[in-house]
């Protein structure tokens, strides 16, 4: 990714999270002395669903690049990549099984 | 022929804080702690999709006054990080530049971090 690209997407990631961290913290806030059928119906509504979907994959993503530029500027050569690649793997992983767990809840459960 | 040294960093040690510089920083603590607190939303997913009991076990835990305390310096961090962003992407379009503008801004976003985060815990 050039550089110039990495700092657009961070500031569109940004923009974009400022919506969806609002709805997101307000709406689990309201939610928050729920119970579990509470929850899972409120995650398997359409909206929730994709405002959710999306929110993981664009913070991830922001998440990454923030983490690569702080890891740029604090880890040297030798193991810098290499942490990188860790720190990417991880919210990688992170993502993907949030959105394997949002499916499986949408789809009536384990 | 010997590189030109390269300029170094103000050394933190001696360097007196200024707000400036300590909402700087934060701005990159908050953001690596919440990055590492979307590792908490996909255990709460993974809580909601194991079923009622292992999600009463989630719940119990963030009720606790630990729990608490993790969710409501986890919120803080949350609407600091998106105010100061905001106050970023506006240096971004060139705006709010000049030292008053910069420490006004500074200490805005401090409150409205706070008035967020009490609003946040009220409606909960």
């Amino acid at each position: 990714m050039s550089a110039v690209h990495h700092w657009k997407t961070q500031r569109r990631t940004a923009v974009l999270l400022i919506p969806l961290t609002l709805w997101l913290l307000f709406s689990v806030a309201t939610l928050s002395s729920a119970g579990y059928l509470e929850v899972s119906a409120w995650i398997s509504q359409p909206l929730t669903t994709l405002l959710l979907g999306l929110f993981i994959l664009i913070a991830g993503h922001h998440a990454y690049l923030g983490i690569q530029v702080v890891l740029e500027d604090y880890v040297h050569e030798p193991l810098r990549n290499r942490v990188i690649l860790l720190s990417r793997m991880v919210l990688g992983a992170a993502a993907l099984l949030s959105l394997f767990a949002i499916y499986t809840i949408t789809t009536g459960g384990a | 022929m010997t590189a030109p040294t390269k300029p170094l960093s103000p050394h933190l040690s001696i360097y007196r804080p200024q707000l400036t510089s300590v909402l700087s920083i934060l701005h990159r603590t908050t953001g690596v702690l919440l990055a590492i607190g979307t590792l908490l939303v996909c255990y709460w997913l993974f809580a909601v999709l194991s079923g009622p009991e292992t999600f009463a076990t989630a719940q119990q835990l963030f009720s606790s006054w630990f729990g608490k305390l993790i969710l409501i310096g986890w919120s803080w961090a949350a609407f600091y990080h998106l105010s100061n962003g905001i106050r970023h992407l506006c240096w971004d379009l060139g705006l709010g530049f000049e030292l008053r503008s910069v420490y006004w801004s500074g200490y805005s976003v401090l409150v409205i971090s706070l008035l967020l985060t009490l609003a946040l815990w009220s409606i909960s």
